[in-house]
Formats: C-alpha cells, sequence, structure tokens
C-alpha cells in the first residue's frame, strides 16, 4: 500500500515536470564549417522561471536562440515546446506558437515610427481581410483601433510611450532594446527569448529592466536570457545555464554556479576540462 | 531623436493642428481636382494624348513602386504584366465577346485575375532567389513574354500586333475621343491611389515595408515572409495589368515592341526619380519623365542630352527621389 502511493506521487512528479516544462532542448547540436558552436545541449525551461544563458564569447549562446527559433537549422537534436515537437517548424510559426526573441544587434524597423513597430507584432492576429482593409469596413477600423490601443499600453508598460511617434532607428539605445522586447510582447508569447537586454545600458536602465522583467514573469511568462552583466544576472534568474564552447559546462542555481570550479575556469582561464 | 512618418496614425499631431492640416490638405487636393477637370479645355488634342499616356504610365509606376519600394523586391519586368493585361483584354474584346459593350468592363477580372496568378507563379519559385538575382530573373521573365507575344502568331497576331480593338462604351456612349479617355483614365488612376493608399497605410503595408527593412525580424515575430513578398509581388502584377486594361483600348492597336525590357527600365528610372516607397513619387516621377521630353522637344536633338543631365542632377542631389521620404 505504501509502496503503490510512492509509485503514484512519483508518476505525478514526473507528470508535472513534463507539463510544466515549457521549452525543452535535447541533445540540440549545430555545427558551422565543421566547428561545433553548440554541442548536444540538453535545456529545458520551466513555466514561469527566469533562465540565465551565460558563457564567454564565442560560447554559442546566440547559435542557440538561432536554433531554437530555427533560422538556423538544427544538424541534430529535438525541441519540444508544450510537449509538442517543434524541430523544424519554420520561423514564423514558431513565433506563432508563442515563443517570441529580441535579438544581440537590435532588429527593428529602424525608418518607421515606434507605435509602427509595436503594432507590426500585431499582424499575425489581426482578422480582417485584405478586402475590408481596401474598403474601410467599421470592423477593420475597429480592429486597427484596438490593436493600436494595444500597442500604446504595450509601450506604457515599457515606459517609452511618449516616444511612440518617433522614428525607432533615432532611439537612444536603451530605448530601443525596450521597444524590442514591446515588439516581442506583442505577439503575446508563452516564452520570452532576450538576448543580451543589458548589453549597452546604464545600471539605472538595468534595474529598471529586472523589475519589468519580473513582471513579466507574474503575468505568467518564461524567459530565457542571455547576459554578460554578472549582477544583473543573479539578481533575476531563477537558474543558470553555463556554456562553454559550445558545450553546457555547468547548471543550477546562482548560488551553485558562483562556487562552480569548472565556470571559473571557463571564465578565469586555465586548464581545459570539458 | 526624429519624428516619423507613422504608417498605423498620426498621433504625433495635436488634435487641432490635426484639423487645420487635413483642411490645407483638402483646400490642395480640391483645386487640383478643379485643375484636372478643366485640363482638357486648356490643352489641344496631342497634349491630352500625352496626358492620358502619363496616367497609363502612373499607374505603371505605382505598381512597381508596391513591388520595388514597400517590399523592396528587384523587380524589372512591370511591362511584361502590362503586356499580359494589355492583350488579355484586346483578345477578351476581340475573340471572346465580340461585338457587345459590357465587354470592356467584363475584362476587367479577367485581368485582374490571370496578371494576379501570373504574378504568384513568377514569385513563387523567383522568390528562392534574393537582390540582383531576383531583377536578372523577372528580366529573363520580361523576355520570355516578349517572345511569346512576338512569336505567338495564332493568338496575338505576332509582330504585326492586334489591330482593331473596339472602343469601350457604356451603352450607346462611347469613349471615342482622347477627352473622354482623358477623364476615364484619371477616374482609375485616383481610384488606384486611393486603394493603393489605404493598403499601405495599413498592415499590409506595414508587413511589406518590415519584410523589406528586416526579413529575419518580421519572421520572429510571426509574419510569414514568402507569402508577403508574394502577396506583394502579386499585387504589382495585378496593378500593371490594370494599366494595360486602360492602354488597350486606347491605342487599339497593340504590338509586342510596347512591352519590352526598355519600357520596364523606364517606369523604374520614374519610380527611382520620383522617390520609392511613396505613392506621390512615382507619380511625380512619371510626370518629370514624360512631359519633360514634350516640354524639351524644342530643343531638338539635344532634348536626350539635357534629360541625361536632369536625371543625373535628381539623383546627385536627391537619391532618395525628387518627392522621395528623407533618408537618414
Amino acid at each position: 500500500m505504501c509502496n503503490n502511493n510512492l509509485a503514484s506521487s512519483r508518476v505525478i512528479r514526473k507528470v508535472k515536470e513534463v507539463i510544466t516544462k515549457i521549452l525543452e532542448l535535447q541533445e540540440v547540436t549545430k555545427s558551422f564549417a565543421g566547428v561545433a558552436a553548440v554541442n548536444k545541449v540538453n535545456i529545458y525551461l520551466k513555466e514561469g522561471e527566469i533562465l540565465a544563458v551565460i558563457g564567454p564569447n564565442g560560447a554559442g549562446k546566440t547559435t542557440l536562440f538561432n536554433l531554437i527559433t530555427n533560422i538556423y537549422h538544427l544538424d541534430y537534436g529535438q525541441i519540444y515546446f508544450k510537449g509538442r515537437n517543434i524541430t523544424n517548424y519554420p520561423t514564423h510559426l514558431i513565433s506563432r506558437l508563442g515563443i517570441a526573441r529580441t535579438f544581440q544587434n537590435l532588429r527593428l524597423l529602424e525608418g518607421l515610427s515606434v507605435l509602427d513597430n509595436v503594432f507590426s507584432a500585431f499582424y499575425v492576429s489581426m482578422k480582417s481581410t485584405k478586402i475590408s482593409c481596401l474598403f474601410h469596413t467599421g470592423r477593420y477600423k475597429r480592429e486597427v483601433e484596438y490593436f493600436k490601443q494595444r500597442a500604446l499600453e504595450l509601450l506604457e508598460e515599457s515606459g517609452i510611450k511618449e516616444k511612440a511617434s518617433y522614428e525607432a532607428g533615432s532611439l537612444p539605445y536603451a530605448d530601443q532594446k525596450l521597444l524590442e522586447i514591446a515588439r516581442a510582447l506583442g505577439t503575446e508569447p508563452k516564452v520570452l527569448l532576450l538576448d543580451e537586454p543589458t548589453s549597452g545600458i546604464s545600471s539605472t536602465e538595468s534595474e529598471e529592466l529586472i523589475n519589468y522583467l519580473f513582471k513579466l514573469r507574474e503575468k505568467g511568462l518564461s524567459i530565457i536570457v542571455i547576459g554578460h552583466h554578472m549582477r544583473f544576472i543573479m539578481k533575476i534568474c531563477d537558474r543558470i545555464v553555463v556554456l562553454n564552447q559550445g558545450y553546457k559546462i555547468a547548471e543550477g542555481t546562482p548560488e551553485h554556479i558562483q562556487n562552480d570550479e569548472g565556470v571559473i575556469r571557463a571564465y578565469l582561464g586555465g586548464e581545459q576540462n570539458v | 531623436m526624429r519624428k516619423s512618418f507613422s504608417v498605423i496614425s498620426s498621433i504625433s499631431f495635436g488634435i487641432k493642428e490635426k484639423c487645420q492640416l487635413k483642411f490645407i490638405r483638402y483646400v490642395i487636393l480640391g483645386l487640383l481636382m478643379i485643375f484636372f477637370v478643366l485640363l482638357p479645355f486648356l490643352l489641344n488634342d496631342y497634349q491630352l494624348h500625352i496626358m492620358n499616356m502619363t496616367g497609363i504610365f502612373i499607374i505603371l509606376s505605382l505598381s512597381l513602386d508596391v513591388a520595388l519600394g514597400w517590399a523592396g523586391l528587384m523587380h524589372l519586368a512591370p511591362a511584361a504584366f502590362y503586356g499580359i493585361g494589355a492583350y488579355t483584354t484586346g483578345l477578351f474584346m476581340l475573340k471572346v465577346m465580340p461585338n457587345t459593350w459590357f465587354a470592356y468592363w467584363l475584362s476587367l477580372p479577367f485581368v485582374v485575375v490571370i496578371t494576379g496568378l501570373i504574378g504568384c507563379l513568377v514569385a513563387f519559385p523567383g522568390l528562392r532567389l534574393r537582390g540582383l538575382f531576383f531583377a536578372v530573373a523577372t528580366i529573363g521573365f520580361g523576355e520570355l513574354v516578349f517572345s511569346i507575344l512576338t512569336n505567338w502568331v495564332g493568338i496575338t497576331g505576332g509582330a504585326y500586333g492586334l489591330k482593331g480593338i473596339p472602343q469601350p462604351s457604356v451603352g450607346s456612349y462611347v469613349f471615342d475621343n482622347t477627352t473622354k479617355f482623358y477623364y476615364l483614365i484619371y477616374f482609375i488612376v485616383i481610384m488606384v491611389c486611393i486603394l493603393l493608399f489605404r493598403f499601405i497605410k495599413g498592415p499590409t503595408g506595414l508587413i511589406w515595408m518590415s519584410i523589406r527593412e528586416d526579413e529575419i525580424a518580421s519572421s520572429a515575430i510571426g509574419i510569414n515572409p514568402k507569402r508577403a513578398k508574394i502577396e506583394a509581388f502579386a499585387t504589382s502584377a495585378i496593378l500593371s495589368g490594370v494599366s494595360g486594361w486602360l492602354f488597350a483600348p486606347y491605342v487599339s492597336y497593340l504590338s509586342p515592341s510596347n512591352f519590352t525590357t526598355n519600357e520596364s527600365i523606364l517606369v523604374l528610372t520614374m519610380v527611382v526619380v520620383g522617390g520609392r516607397g511613396t505613392i506621390i513619387g512615382p507619380i511625380s516621377g512619371t510626370l518629370l519623365l514624360l512631359l519633360s521630353t514634350e516640354i524639351l522637344r524644342p530643343l531638338m536633338r539635344y532634348r536626350p542630352l539635357l534629360y541625361g543631365i536632369i536625371l543625373c542632377v535628381i539623383i546627385i542631389l536627391r537619391p532618395q527621389g525628387l518627392l522621395g521620404r528623407l533618408k537618414k
């Protein structure tokens, strides 16, 4: 009897684990011209969790994001999103399923206004057809107005609402970063992939960013964040994955990672031991 | 920071400014309207003919601008779709429904469907290529259409062309002189401008622009770049077809030599000189190029020289085009 209970609780735990793993990467591998940029990496992301991926330059962090969103095609491995195999889905379908990302080097529509940038993310959720757009039907106008308000709300949350009519490319760098996050949120994602959100912004601005990310997590978003800025990373994340030269060398809580010898060696140099 | 031309709405203006701006815009539009309505009474028949051709070319250059300026596709065969549209209209009026007054109006949906389909058929495999490679592929398509028009004698009349396309009419009212055509053509031009304006200022135009600016970023927000590009190319093809639809009965004689790559290059020049990615740009480019050849006519053989100099000066001084948007 006692045994039975134990077994069933184990099953429940197992099931729970599967459910809570919103994104799972199994042995993902990608090599460029024979050099493995990412090598048999296993990573999972739980629901409502902030996971940090850190590592020295060239560790394969950004490649990992490009593999998840299928901008690069996997050589080997599987990617699961909510238990669904999304390994070879095209980029736009992955985004529609609910994985949004930002880019390290910012990919905004620079010539367009800030509002247009966010609005473009709503395109997929718009229902009115092109014909109704041609004839400016009432439904079309209402829909545009609705999504414009939504876009303004997103801008307000990220604190750049008053700059909505400016050209995106002319914003200060930190605001462009926020704008990119706002645009990613426009696709109504379940998982947000942030590539170096802190690079090139000041410490007060990164404080604001931390509060913003916590707010997003409260809303039920799961976030993977790549970063160099250790103080920032240690503050926000629940779990850290360390990559080095394409291999995962450590995984665990921030405290655990801070004391991990392999990690210290990877960062400060020393004998390679992978 | 710079204020931007917003696509979705001009929230940058206050209500009062907005109203004033709207009022001024309406006044200017009204004056332009009156000018265009009165124009046939001011011009002689030949000058009016030039205006009519300008109208047809305005639609053609707008159609190229959809692909080139908004979606960023190097489309160099607008004349091919122009030709397909014109021949479809001509053949429909001569062979499918001869001697009926509504044949002309009925041929418009056919033109739209046929050019749209062929546009999709070209874009679907063609857009695996990018940039200049796609440009070369479209030139190839233009040549293909030209040689089909020249060599398929049984249907198109070959190099002799398609003769005797009847004038369009509504019941017993026949569009039989340049003035009547003038009103017809410019009515269509205005319709095309309004529809295009709505398209461009709506989500679709925004998506085309985002594809032009950054394909990877667009696909990361869920836009299917391939589909958006095919849609833009097909829209461009349809508009080219519509200008062919106007051209066919106007000249009543179609010859393959009207639809060569040279025509495409001329249209390309109009778009680039006028300003890509706007509506007023291609219109101004077309007006400048077609009217300047006429205005410079007294200069006789120095005309091409001056024409070339004008183009060079515009491209050097305003690389974004005569009325193009200011870029950084």
